[in-house]
């Protein structure tokens, strides 16, 4: 997408500077605002489209909406050091509060035996790969491993 | 013939995309198009470029 986007907004201002004989400057910026706004428009529908496909199209303009509305009034900064670079020091203290969560409320009964406590167990054995591999991995990696563990724990916790 | 003309609206679009974008990336996901160096700079130049360029359209 990114390429695509970087070619097509090219092609555009290539086009309208026959016309015209932007500046250096002109140009790189102008390319620059077309391939953003293309990203937005071509991303927005893709991604329409395909809550579309799955009936699911209200959901998907409502999640983009309130998604672009508070991350605009809030400053749509990239994401912060904190969120894409998270230490090890930080994974691990997640890391233990979150491996508690999944073993008080997890409610697993036949994946590794008949007994919850066992269950519960394999559940955090299983945990406590994953989160290895998010120590050996990168930063990047490791926040969405976090993220997701994060996620699915928080269904935990509804359910109980 | 090179011609002086104001920016069409197009233009106008992608030149405040860009401008909004200086320090933050608006409206929701536009984290992975690559911002040019000394964009900033860069918008300075195209805005004085567009003062003057709008003064000699409409003389």
């Amino acid at each position: 997408m990114k390429d695509f986007t970087h070619e097509l907004s090219y092609i555009i201002v290539s086009k309208a500077n026959e016309n015209y004989q932007y500046s250096y400057d002109e140009k790189v910026v102008i390319t620059y605002g077309v391939e953003l706004f293309l990203n937005f428009v071509l991303k927005g529908v893709i991604y329409i489209g395909i809550g579309f496909i799955f009936h699911k199209a209200m959901e998907t303009v409502m999640c983009i909406f309130i998604f672009g509305v508070l991350r605009f009034f809030s400053g749509g900064k990239h994401a912060s050091p904190f969120l894409f670079r998270l230490s090890r020091e930080m994974y691990f203290t997640f890391g233990c509060i979150w491996t508690f969560i999944y073993g008080i409320f997890s409610k697993n009964q036949k994946h590794f035996g008949n007994s919850e406590k066992t269950n519960k167990i394999g559940l955090l054995i299983i945990l406590n790969i994953i989160f290895g591999v998010g120590i050996c991995i990168s930063d990047y990696w490791r926040t969405i491993i976090m993220m997701i563990i994060i996620g699915q724990g928080v269904t935990l916790i509804e359910r109980k | 013939m090179i011609k002086s003309r104001e920016f069409k609206n197009w233009e106008k679009v992608a030149i405040y995309l860009a401008e909004k974008s200086v320090g933050r990336s608006i409206p929701t996901w536009m984290y992975d198009v690559k911002k040019p160096e000394k964009l900033e700079e860069m918008l300075k130049e195209c805005k004085k470029r567009y003062m003057i360029r709008k003064c000699v359209t409409c003389m």
